[in-house]
């Protein structure tokens, strides 16, 4: 793929990202009775949207990594992502106590789990049976 | 079906008759199986112009308007365009995975479905192909077949 499409995928994946992630923040907001957002809360918001869109275009947008496995590609958007999400959330100083960090951790890794669970109890299976579909397919044809 | 090999030193070139009560789809597909049993595809690798025969090819790929020819060992660029190629190749063995890629699909080893919904296929050589998801459900049609 070349610079020009994982460009337009990167700015489709920032205004789509950061568009919605205002809105809650403005949602929220309005909830809790907060009058104004800062420009420093946007100003970070926008870092790491841009971080989440570059990383998922170079792990799930990128011709050489699309030929890996889902599994290797989800490890390495997490690599990529999750330590400077941590560091945004720091410094935003949007989590207090213990308790919020581990929810988050919890709903991080818990979504890690299921795609495992996904891969090696479904995709295994179905990649077997047409494994074998194609097996009998070429023996047909031959 | 009866086969019959008939030799004559008169002939100068092998050819196959078919004789048949109707053309019906099946003899349209052996003939369309003899016809691509010599195929072979030109093909151009460092300026020299080369031949080779369509069941070596693991797949072709179309790169920057241009398309190459993948065998074990080389990679050939041919002027054929993938709708071509679609057109002259046995539509049994040589399937279009993806807009850019046909694959043979005798040369693919395994298959890996993906919660991505498109299907990896690992092809003799190692080598791995991204069967897109949009032309997953045709693959499956086609190796259900039998």
């Amino acid at each position: 793929m070349n610079i020009k499409k994982q460009l337009l995928y990167f700015r489709n994946g920032l205004a789509f990202s950061f568009s919605w992630i205002v809105l809650c923040v403005v949602a929220l907001c309005v909830l809790s009775g907060e009058e104004q957002v800062s420009i420093s809360l946007l100003i970070n918001l926008f870092v790491l949207c841009g971080w989440a869109s570059i990383s998922f275009v170079s792990c799930f947008m990128n011709r050489k990594l699309q030929r890996k496995p889902f599994m290797t590609r989800l490890s390495l958007f997490y690599i990529l992502l999750i330590p400077i999400e941590v560091v945004i959330f720091c410094h935003m100083q949007l989590f207090a106590g213990v308790t919020p960090w581990l929810v988050f951790a919890g709903i991080v890794l818990s979504l890690y789990v299921i795609c495992i669970l996904l891969e090696v109890f479904v995709f295994r299976k179905e990649g077997l049976r047409y494994t074998e579909m194609l097996k009998q397919y070429n023996q047909k044809n031959n | 079906m009866n086969i019959w090999i008939v030799k004559s030193k008169d002939v100068n070139e092998t050819s196959v008759e078919i004789h048949c009560q109707e053309e019906t789809e099946q003899v349209k597909r052996l003939k369309k199986h003899i016809e691509g049993y010599e195929e072979r595809i030109q093909g151009k690798c460092d300026g020299q112009i080369m031949y080779v025969d369509t069941q070596d090819i693991l797949y072709f790929e179309s790169v920057d308007q241009t398309t190459f020819l993948y065998t074990k060992d080389k990679v050939l660029s041919t002027n054929y365009r993938l709708y071509e190629l679609e057109k002259i190749l046995e539509e049994t063995t040589f399937f279009r995975c993806s807009k850019s890629v046909i694959v043979n699909v005798k040369k693919i080893v395994t298959l890996r479905p993906e919660i991505t919904r498109n299907i990896l296929a690992t092809l003799c050589n190692e080598e791995v192909i991204v069967i897109s998801r949009r032309y997953v459900a045709a693959f499956r049609k086609l190796i259900d077949k039998s």
